[in-house]
């Protein structure tokens, strides 16, 4: 197995996110489908810091540590706009929020 | 000569007075955070200890029993598992945060407003605008 298991995951797992975050249409679903892209990212620096030739250093490990604290910013402020809206709109699915379009 | 030595003498206790009344002066100036760290650390660091030393549970009070639950803790394997298994996290993460703060430092930095940032802005965000009413 060795770096392709650990390459294999990330991958289903961005995939995942990816679909959830297409196919889903309430805002919160969506959110949870972006932070388990970021996630599979996550993953696959680690694996890639692992295996790497010169793996002497944790600038992967690190990287992983940073995106995982970006995420948490971002989760923040996006469920707070989510909730803000729902509040507003007394709706969390994302087509109803349609007042540019129209 | 008598009168000299005694002229010597006398400068000498008064100094000596000085710098023992300072010396109380600094011992009541610590006092304040002496019992503070005795009140937080060190009574229930000795709670701790006697509970070790009983079989209480949440809701009852024990009885002492001796170094029984060392023994107990010493002989059961997941006890041991668990306590190699933190060994080598501790060991990992140490590099992790050695890493971290020293040439990772300004990174973790900005991080930080980044996080502070984002929580005021999620705050101000999140806020029903009736609690503003009531806090006017």
């Amino acid at each position: 197995m060795g770096l392709q298991g650990y390459l294999v995951v990330p991958a289903l797992l961005f995939a995942i996110g990816m679909f959830g975050f297409l196919a889903r249409r309430n805002a919160i679903l969506m959110l949870i489908s972006i932070e388990l892209m970021l996630n599979a990212v996550n993953l696959s620096l680690v694996a890639f810091n692992a295996y790497a030739y010169y793996a002497s250093n944790d600038a992967g490990a690190i990287f992983a540590l940073l995106v995982m604290a970006v995420a948490a910013a971002e989760a923040t402020v996006g469920l707070a706009l989510v909730i803000a809206i729902i509040r507003t709109r007394q709706t969390p699915e994302v087509d109803e929020y349609s007042d540019l379009k129209e | 000569m008598v009168s000299l030595a005694s002229g010597v003498a006398i400068p000498r206790t008064r100094a000596l007075d000085r710098r023992a009344f300072r010396f109380n002066k600094g011992y009541l100036l610590v006092l304040p955070a002496v019992i503070y760290v005795l009140a937080l650390i060190g009574f229930p660091l000795g709670m701790g200890v006697w509970y070790s030393l009983t079989d209480a549970t949440v809701a009852r009070d024990g009885r002492f029993i001796g170094l029984k639950n060392f023994v107990d803790a010493l002989r059961d394997p997941t006890f041991g598992l668990a306590l190699r298994n933190t060994l080598i996290i501790a060991v990992v993460v140490n590099s992790l945060a050695k890493a971290l703060f020293s040439d990772y430092a300004l990174p973790f930095e900005i991080l930080s407003l980044l996080l502070l940032a984002a929580i005021i802005g999620a705050i101000y965000l999140a806020r029903r605008p009736e609690d503003d009413e009531k806090a006017n």
